[in-house]
């Protein structure tokens, strides 16, 4: 039963379809070069992504209607299915650029690894949420971390670091807002420092030491491994203040640029809208996102607190490593922009996601705060 | 400095059982922390974009421009040539290359390329390679390298549909150059050729691409900054794998100017005509290997006739002769790659009487009376003061001549007594030491025989003169060099000068073979112009002795082989002795104990003797003056008098003129 729906957060609605829409724009323009201009270019790129921002419109319309609180009990049966499908991809995942990461099912891509973040988010803040003093003792801690490591392991091993890292940066920002003491943050964090040489030595594969190398060295092999890198930076430096005016981006339309409507699609932007273009992404994003945490504030329970926060790191994180990628900050790690990048399971994604947000929103107390 | 301490306060309190509010507060508390974490995250990544699009966005704005705009160098055309009324001599053809530009292969994937175009263009995959990699040590990747030349019609139209598939492989259009006729203006026009190596380094500074031509030989070399034109620059927008999207901006190229030579081509393809046959007439008696006719304008110096024969076919050399037949040309008899006319020097025999003549005339060692007797023995014995006897032969026992008649029958002693003296002759001689080797040098010097005439064609050599300094030098010596042997040679070019000069009053003109420079829209760049670059120092009354000379040689002398009545000419023939074996061969007769002929040929002449306008030389190896040259240029006078200028250039009426190998018509 809804509450009240003017307790809807029509800001945060707006401010995805904003987002939606941008990226519709840069699809377009990004994907001009790769399927012909005119017609083709909408047949293909920007129609289908538009379909599946109407189905994530509709699903975010059902998730609404349909209490949140629910997946805390669905989210143990959930989770169980998601370790299950991220296993199979494994095994039976369609493979790309090296790595295993979705299912074709009736010519859509199925990305198990999309959905598995939203399900360890509900089933982190279902542990967290049950009984508040678990997290304080070490067992708690290291439970919470075990949960949100086994998908993590997961999807490291198709290999998708990027992904990995977004687990553990949800779990990480989870535990910290539920209460989790400094002693276990700290001893987390000086361990991952001194894993950090094992890691490289050891745990990256050979295509993410490649990736790293060619992130510190483009120039290297300017036309090989480092040719992404040096095109992005080339592309989004020359954008300047205003950009080149969407479409008339030569990086984009000559195709300098690969991967521009998915990993790169920032760099479109950067190239074609600009600094000021960036800004205008980087409000939206703000607004989105501070209004999802307001949501978090205002949940009348601890569950959708989690949950909510849970939301926005995974958001906050994917497009902070997206962006950081375009403009040198990290290796080359193929996350999508979310709302932006063309992809069905991310944006998808990215609507239950919003979806669910909302109904922590529109079953929120009156009040936010209690007392001061 | 709040946070830190409200921190520490929750850490007082740590085994104390939370109530839920209190929870919230903290998760609430926490959760502005992970607002701040936010904006210092979007706060990283704007300073990244302000660092990369506003303080160096120019630098990337040029690394963009890098990217995708390429400078191509447009092909100007080159300057066509024509004869002296603009009847054309070459053309440009298309031609088609396959090429690859280096630095558009797909990286690691190189060999993929060569193997697929192999299969199209049939150059195995190894040659491609190879080639790739020598273009690369000598330039940089972005200028194409050639694969394969004169592509057919239908290799081209499979590559210009599978280029998409072959990215660094490209198909560029050339102009080839053309010559109507391969082998008639052989070494005036010469030939252009791809660069050499060391020619690529010499001149890559003035715009030459690796790919270009330029002249190698004749006009063509000479003239090449005339001909060859300014290249274009065209700025065109390229994507990663090379591919032309679209031009952004051109600067067309300046096409070369066009050259009139002086030359007539009729008159140029007759006097070919008759030296071929004359020298292929003679071959049982005089073998000749080379031959030379050039026929000038007395008064401008302009060229109307240039052959040196054997030519060659100028066309084997445009897009690049073979091995084989460029070993073949190297090895031909009489060195067809050598313009005998200007490249080689030879004694010039009894034609350098004129010029010890006037020596003679203007020292006062010789009057028009001058009046001198060779013995019946036509031998001048001369009884050195040990003793010794040497003898001086001359050609005939010509009697007792005067000064006009010693130079019409060519009389050997009567200019060894002229050169050098000849006190003890028999009835009275020249005292010693006559002109002597100083002044005949220095007349030599003033008829141009010591330098090149910089006529406007490239390699030219000069003959050489002694002047008698050497030590140990001999009278006989002098005796030789006064009838144009011994230390003295000559180059044809530099005979026919010197018969101008004698026909015009003295005047050393400056040959050339091209008559104007006209730009491509046929406004005339440079006029035809007449130099006169020196003067001989003679009196006109001593010049008309010496032409009186000349015409009575042909009416009556030495050179009468040559005389074609009515037609006033006057001449100078010229047999001379060389090689090694000179003091070996006997007398009068010009077939070595080896069998070997070693005499040259010459005859110069000029027309008409009453108001000279052409000068004729004919130079001929293993010929002879009165019996192989003279009579070649009397069928070549024959042919200019009363064909030529009488109104009927091409008197066999054949519809296309009979000429050696690859006549085709203009």
């Amino acid at each position: 039963v809804i509450r009240d729906l003017r307790r809807f957060d029509y800001l945060m609605l707006l401010a995805a379809l904003a987002l939606v829409g941008y990226g519709l724009a840069l699809i377009y323009s990004g994907s001009i070069a790769l399927y012909g201009s005119g017609h083709a270019a909408l047949t293909h790129a920007v129609f289908k992504q538009a379909g599946f921002a109407a189905a994530g419109l509709l699903l975010l319309a059902l998730l609404v209607a349909f209490d949140y609180r629910a997946w805390s009990t669905l989210a143990p049966a959930l989770y169980a299915i998601t370790i299950i499908g991220l296993l199979a991809v494994l095994v039976l995942g369609q493979r790309a650029f090296g790595s295993r990461r979705w299912f074709a099912v009736g010519g859509l891509e199925l990305q198990p690894s999309e959905l598995a973040k939203l399900v360890t988010i509900v089933l982190l803040a279902r542990y967290l949420a049950d009984d508040r003093e678990r997290l304080r003792t070490a067992r708690g801690f290291l439970t919470t971390l075990g949960l949100a490591a086994l998908p993590a392991a997961l999807v490291f091993v198709e290999p998708d670091l990027g992904t990995a890292l977004v687990f553990l940066a949800v779990w990480l920002g989870m535990v910290y807002v539920a209460g989790a003491r400094f002693k276990h943050l700290v001893t987390f964090a000086g361990t991952c420092i001194a894993a950090i040489p094992f890691a490289l030595l050891v745990g990256l594969s050979g295509y993410q030491k490649e990736r790293f190398s060619s992130f510190i060295d483009p120039g290297k092999d300017p036309l090989g491994a480092g040719f992404n890198i040096l095109q992005a930076q080339i592309s989004i430096g020359s954008g300047g203040l205003f950009g080149k005016g969407l479409t008339h981006g030569p990086q984009t339309q000559l195709a300098y640029l690969r991967t521009q409507t998915t990993d790169y699609i920032f760099s479109v932007l950067g190239e074609e809208l600009g600094f000021v273009g960036a800004m205008v992404l980087f409000f939206l994003f703000l607004v989105l996102l501070f209004r999802g945490l307001r949501t978090a504030s205002r949940s009348q329970d601890d569950f959708g607190r989690y949950v909510a926060t849970g939301i926005v790191v995974m958001i906050v994180v994917q497009l902070f490593i997206n962006i950081g990628v375009n403009v040198r900050l990290f290796p080359v790690t193929g996350i999508p922009l979310p709302f932006i990048s063309q992809g069905g399971s991310s944006l998808l994604t990215m609507f239950v996601a919003v979806g669910i947000l909302q109904s922590i929103a529109v079953r929120r107390r009156a009040t936010p705060f209690r007392s001061g | 400095m709040g946070l830190f301490s409200r921190e520490r306060r929750w850490r007082t309190r740590p085994r104390r059982r939370q109530d839920p509010a209190d929870g919230t507060r903290t998760s609430n508390r926490r959760l502005i922390v992970v607002r701040m974490v936010i904006v210092l995250l979007f706060c990283v990544l704007s300073l990244q974009l302000i660092r990369f699009q506003l303080l160096s966005g120019s630098h990337y704005q040029l690394e963009s421009e890098d990217n995708r705009v390429r400078l191509v160098a447009i092909a100007p055309s080159r300057g066509l040539i024509f004869d002296r009324n603009h009847v054309p001599l070459v053309q440009n053809v298309a031609s088609y290359t396959a090429v690859i530009v280096p630095a558009d292969l797909p990286s690691g994937h190189e060999s993929e390329v060569y193997y697929q175009l192999s299969s199209v263009i049939g150059v195995p995959p190894d040659v491609i390679q190879q080639k790739v990699q020598d273009a690369l040590s000598r330039a940089d990747p972005f200028t194409p390298v050639p694969i394969k030349e004169n592509l057919d019609q239908r290799t081209v139209l499979t590559l210009a549909e599978l280029r998409h598939t072959l990215p660094g492989v490209d198909i560029s259009y050339d102009a080839v150059r053309q010559y109507n006729d391969a082998t008639l203006f052989s070494h005036v026009l010469g030939y252009v050729g791809k660069l050499t190596a060391d020619q690529y380094s010499r001149y890559k500074d003035r715009g030459y691409q690796l790919n270009d031509v330029m002249g190698q030989a004749g006009v063509e070399e000479t003239y090449e900054d005339q001909l060859r034109g300014t290249p274009g620059e065209k700025q065109v927008e390229v994507d990663p794998s090379g591919r032309v999207i679209r031009t952004l901006a051109q600067q067309p190229a300046k096409p070369g100017n066009n050259l009139v030579l002086t030359i007539d081509a009729t008159l140029q393809q007759h006097v070919t005509d008759i030296l071929q046959r004359q020298m292929q007439a003679n071959q049982a008696q005089y073998p000749s290997r080379s031959a030379v006719a050039i026929m000038m304008d007395v008064h401008t110096g302009e060229i109307l006739a240039y052959v040196s024969l054997p030519n060659y076919d100028v066309n084997l050399f445009t897009q690049g002769i073979s091995d084989q037949d460029y070993q073949a040309l190297l090895n031909a008899p009489g060195d067809p790659l050598k313009d005998h006319a200007i490249q080689d020097q030879y004694p010039p025999g009894s034609t350098f009487k004129v010029i010890t003549a006037a020596a003679a005339l203007e020292t006062g060692v010789a009057t028009k009376n001058t009046t001198l007797t060779v013995p019946p023995t036509r031998r001048y014995d001369y009884t050195g003061p040990n003793g010794v006897v040497t003898s001086f032969y001359d050609w005939a026992a010509l009697g007792t001549l005067d000064f006009l008649h010693g130079l019409a029958m060519s009389s050997d002693i009567y200019f060894y007594c002229l050169s050098a003296g000849c006190p003890q002759l028999p009835g009275g001689g020249v005292p010693s030491p006559g002109v002597g080797p100083a002044n005949l040098a220095k007349w030599d010097k003033y008829f141009g025989l010591d330098a090149p005439t910089a006529i406007d064609l490239p390699g030219e050599v000069s003959g050489s003169f002694s002047d008698g300094s050497a030590p140990g030098w001999t009278f006989p010596q002098t005796y030789f060099e006064g009838i144009g042997e011994g230390d003295n040679t000559a180059t044809p070019i530099q005979m026919v000068r010197a018969a101008a000069a004698i026909a015009n009053g003295g005047y050393l003109v400056q040959p050339h073979v091209v008559r104007e420079i006209d730009d491509a829209n046929g406004n005339v760049v440079q006029p035809p112009q007449t130099d006169v670059v020196g003067r001989v120092p003679i009196s006109q009354q001593n010049l008309d002795l010496i032409r009186q000379g000349m015409i009575m040689a042909v009416e009556g002398g030495s050179a009468q082989t040559a005389w074609e009545p009515p037609l006033k000419i006057a001449g100078k023939t010229g047999t001379a002795e060389y090689g090694s074996d000179l003091a070996n061969a006997p007398l009068g007769d010009n077939l070595t104990q080896n069998g070997v002929y070693n005499e040259h040929g010459w005859f110069i002449s000029f027309a008409p003797y009453d108001n000279p306008q052409v000068a004729l030389v004919i130079f001929q190896d293993r010929g002879n003056g009165a019996a192989t040259a003279a009579p070649t240029a009397k069928l070549i006078w024959d042919y200019y008098f009363n064909d030529y200028k009488a109104g009927n250039p091409n008197p066999d009426a054949s519809p296309t003129p009979s000429a050696g190998a690859g006549t085709a018509g203009q």
